[in-house]
């Protein structure tokens, strides 16, 4: 049984600052999950896209009833792909992500459309679905609301991380480029430290300070 | 601050400013990001930026003279493809954008 989710917004930055971004989002304050970051392949096509690939090392954040019953999982670091074509000519992005391990326990596939316009250059669509399953019998459906839940949280810390970049690059304070409330954000601020504050308690290797 | 039962708590400031107090220390504890190669985030950091700046200089803007990060991408590779051998990372043979071929089109 798989989730589909799918949702739409408008980012208030041009479409070559949100692509920019995209290539600088990490490390951000809101990906603390997200230890180690790399580009393993790279290619400008005949017709001037940019195909990459990225290959990212997450730590496995799993609910205290699923630590139980998979405890070799908390061990395990999770392997994200993320495959991506840039077109500058149509003013298009397109990312495809998924697991490479722990895909038993729960795949999580997303792709993204960037898109730019050219009647609203200073907007840029963008286009979310992600499909999410599991194949454990009997115990599928609690993980898959585990794992849309956690998925949702996720994007929204991505978006966060995506508008930080954006900002650095415009040389601004961290400002909101989506439509979002004020508590909102503070309160997922609080999420994130709540995040920073367990990781530093848990034993993990020292982080390289400049 | 106070030492909670639990561990470690951090205190994130007044409502209204926790947002910008908690990103401004958060900058100062995320420089960049390592490889999962631990010998090759220095080659790594040496060819993000090469590529970051070719990318909104040239490649944005229809310039396809050549990409002078080539050498700093050879010199990366070689390292952290032999990271990823070694670690037994799943990552060869998989198709590029491999799943979505299953997709229908949005």
């Amino acid at each position: 049984m798989v989730k589909y989710f799918c949702s739409s917004t408008d980012i208030r930055s041009t479409w070559d600052h949100v692509v920019s971004a995209f290539w600088q989002r990490y490390p951000n304050p809101f990906s603390t999950h997200v230890l180690t970051e790399d580009v393993v392949y790279r290619e400008v096509t005949a017709d001037h896209r940019l195909l990459s690939r990225r290959l990212l090392m997450k730590t496995n954040r799993l609910p205290r009833w699923a630590e139980r019953l998979f405890p070799s999982g908390m061990s395990r670091s999770v392997y994200i792909i993320e495959d991506s074509i840039v077109d500058p000519v149509n003013k298009s992005l397109t990312t495809y992500t998924w697991n490479l391990n722990h895909t038993t326990l729960m795949s999580v596939e997303e792709r993204c459309v960037f898109q730019g316009s050219v009647e609203h250059p200073a907007t840029t669509q963008l286009k979310r679905e992600a499909w999410i399953s599991s194949s454990i019998y009997g115990f599928s459906k609690p993980i898959q609301e585990f794992g849309l839940a956690r998925f949702k949280s996720n994007q929204v810390k991505a978006m966060k991380g995506l508008e930080y970049a954006l900002s650095n690059l415009q040389g601004e304070a961290p400002q909101r480029l989506l439509r979002d409330t004020v508590k909102d954000a503070s309160e997922k601020a609080k999420e994130a430290a709540k995040t920073l504050a367990s990781a530093a308690a848990v034993p993990q290797k020292p982080r390289q300070f400049v | 601050m106070s030492l909670s039962p639990t561990g470690l708590e951090q205190q994130v400031g007044p409502p209204g400013f926790a947002p910008l107090s908690f990103l401004s220390r958060a900058v100062f504890f995320f420089p960049e990001m390592n490889s999962v190669g631990e010998a090759c985030t220095e080659l790594k950091r040496e060819y993000d930026t090469c590529f970051n700046r070719w990318f909104a200089e040239k490649f944005l803007k229809g310039d396809r003279s050549g990409d002078p990060c080539t050498e700093s991408f050879r010199k990366y590779q070689r390292c952290v493809q032999a990271a990823i051998k070694e670690k037994e990372i799943p990552i060869d043979g998989v198709d590029f954008m491999g799943p979505n071929k299953d997709k229908p089109e949005s």
